[in-house]
């Protein structure tokens, strides 16, 4: 399973760029897994294909930290597809995307208090997980070189000892283009 | 803010606001209880009424100043509301206080002993496998693990800690079986008269008896305190508590079980089924259940131990289809609203503004007479570590007044 995931995200990495607009986009933003936790990602997004007027497919490939304080700490990468209907120079618009994240979570599971000084050493163990997720966005579209994005994920958190388990997540951020293109 | 309230906030921004969740929760992770800097004058002789947590803590802290004082408790054992079994299961359990409600560095903070070479082990708490039982239905919430986490003692227990580290130090100066059924702070010192008529006297008394006990009015008050002091005692809430262990053959539980909307659940913190022997070294399967309040007084309201677990289980076996009588094995039932000097859980909601009932209770009487306990920690109210913050503080305002 875990293979089948890094060769998706290697897909989606190497396809061939096809569209010549919009340029590229660079999303740096606050990543917030299950509300509670706090953590941070940066995407790149590109388009895939465009079709008509005003639908737009795009791939964006996110890498990012969350962590539940003194509880836990992850990683992840998360390809996606995603689709905007936005015309051209449409400054607002909202977003679907489905993908599926690789996520690495180290868990603080228990410890050692040291009664003098207060400090801890914590026991830990490492889990990894797939996370297939659906996300519903607002965003912004750069205007010259800076644009913004607000969006919420509900998917499936696969792996670990528990199964499957709900997982929600929303984020927001910047978007830059990156005027790469002609 | 009280536990409750905060947990409300947090719970809501959890949902609602996720971007600013995460700092509220924060807020509370790690939380410094610095010993007071003193320099007062103080000679004389503080007898505290109440040998709990915050009693102890404020022996503690007198011992520390060198201070003399003595540990009246009404009870035949210290701890108050903090109660361990050690015959039960394989490993101790707490019938009373069981969770580190912030981080635990608290605890080296509460023995300020910076010389102290000792370790303990904790248990980072979250638990991996949540349902809840609504409307006939049980679901599973495992979410709930990357929301909600707290600690717990490993190998001890609250009572453990205090027996380990705190008590030893104050155990010539704690006399158990001693109820106080009058404080006379009428003249220059201050008069505690006991239940089999012995006569105590001391410059100050510092009372951590629970709010319950001040509110049944065990204690007469020579002479009677204000009217604004024993409303506000008046406006905490405090209903009954009971804790329920079960040992199974089997592990056919969550790591947690709440009860209607999850939601609603945690906002309340009522009543919560949950696998007592999470993170802990044991081959054996224990299931714990906390209720408060009207969720307590459902079974307290039955009398018998043997009607409680009856009940008990039969709601289990609704839940879980059968499993819980099939699999049972023993029983232990801790009902704080039978014990007579405790007389329900702990302070849970406040009539007025909170920190006017609270500073109103704290208020010294005379210069003679202090307040302390968990219901007067504003911050951290209904924890042990807030009782000993309240102790700490109530100490610190005495010797300072001084």
């Amino acid at each position: 399973m875990q293979a089948m995931h890094f060769l998706l995200l290697m897909v989606l990495a190497g396809t061939t760029l096809q569209a010549q607009e919009p340029p590229p986009e660079l999303h740096i933003g606050y990543f917030a897994p299950f509300g509670a936790q706090i953590g941070g990602s940066v995407a790149y997004a590109d388009v895939l294909k465009r079709l008509g007027g005003m639908h737009q497919w795009w791939w964006r490939a996110e890498a990012g930290y969350f962590a539940q304080p003194n509880v836990s700490d992850g990683m992840f990468l998360h390809p996606e597809v995603e689709y905007r209907p936005c015309r051209p120079g449409q400054h607002f618009y909202g977003s679907f995307s489905i993908g599926s994240s690789l996520a690495y979570t180290l868990s603080k599971r228990e410890g050692t208090l040291n009664l003098a000084n207060g400090d801890i050493e914590y026991r830990t163990e490492g889990t990894w997980f797939i996370i297939p997720r659906i996300s519903l966005g607002i965003e912004v579209a750069p205007r010259k070189r800076l644009g913004g994005y607000l969006r919420a994920s509900y998917g499936q958190q696969l792996g670990g000892d528990n199964g499957r388990q709900a997982f929600f997540s929303a984020s927001a951020g910047l978007a830059f283009s990156m005027h790469s293109k002609p | 803010m009280t536990r409750k309230a905060f947990i409300e906030k947090a719970l809501k921004a959890g949902i609602g606001l996720p971007f600013f969740s995460s700092l509220l929760l924060e807020s509370c992770n790690r939380y410094d209880l610095d010993l007071p800097d003193l320099h007062g004058t103080f000679e004389g002789k503080v007898i505290i009424v109440g040998a709990g947590a915050a009693g102890l803590a404020a022996g503690h802290l007198l011992q520390r100043y060198d201070v003399d004082f003595e540990i009246i408790e009404a009870a035949p054992v210290w701890g108050g509301r903090m109660k361990k079994i050690t015959d039960f299961a394989d490993f101790p359990i707490d019938l009373g206080a069981e969770w580190i409600h912030t981080h635990p560095a608290i605890l080296s903070d509460i023995l300020s002993s910076p010389d102290i070479n000792a370790d303990i082990d904790i248990i980072v708490y979250s638990p991996q496998t949540t349902q809840t039982w609504n409307n006939g239905r049980l679901r599973d919430h495992n979410y709930i693990s990357k929301l909600y986490s707290e600690w717990k003692f490993k190998h001890t227990t609250w009572f453990g800690f205090f027996e380990e580290y705190i008590v030893p130090g104050l155990e010539d100066r704690i006399t158990l079986n001693t109820p106080v059924v009058e404080v006379d702070y009428s003249m220059g010192k201050v008069q505690l008269k006991t239940k089999t008529g012995q006569v105590l006297e001391a410059d100050k008394v510092l009372l951590t008896v629970p709010i319950k006990i001040l509110q049944s009015e065990h204690i007469a008050f020579v002479p009677p305190l204000a009217e604004a002091k024993t409303d506000a005692i008046g406006q905490v809430s405090v209903g009954d508590g009971i804790k329920i262990f079960v040992e199974f053959q089997d592990c056919f539980y969550p790591d947690m079980l709440s009860f209607g909307p999850i939601l609603k659940a945690f906002r309340e913190e009522e009543k919560f089924v949950y696998n007592a022997a999470f993170g802990k070294e044991s081959s054996r399967h224990i299931l714990g259940l906390f209720a408060i309040n009207e969720k307590a007084t459902a079974y307290t309201q039955l009398g018998t131990d043997a009607a409680i677990i009856e009940q008990f289980l039969a709601e289990l076996d609704e839940i879980f289809e059968g499993q819980a009588s099939a699999s049972y094995v023993q029983h232990i039932i801790q009902n704080w609203s039978a014990e007579p000097y405790i007389q329900g859980a702990y302070s849970y909601d406040f009539e007025d503004k909170q920190w006017r009932v609270v500073e109103a209770i704290q208020e010294p009487v005379a210069d003679r007479l202090f307040f302390a306990g968990e219901a007067l920690s504003i911050d951290h109210q209904a924890t042990v570590h807030g009782a000993c913050a309240s102790a700490f503080d109530t100490v610190a305002r005495m010797l300072k007044e001084s």
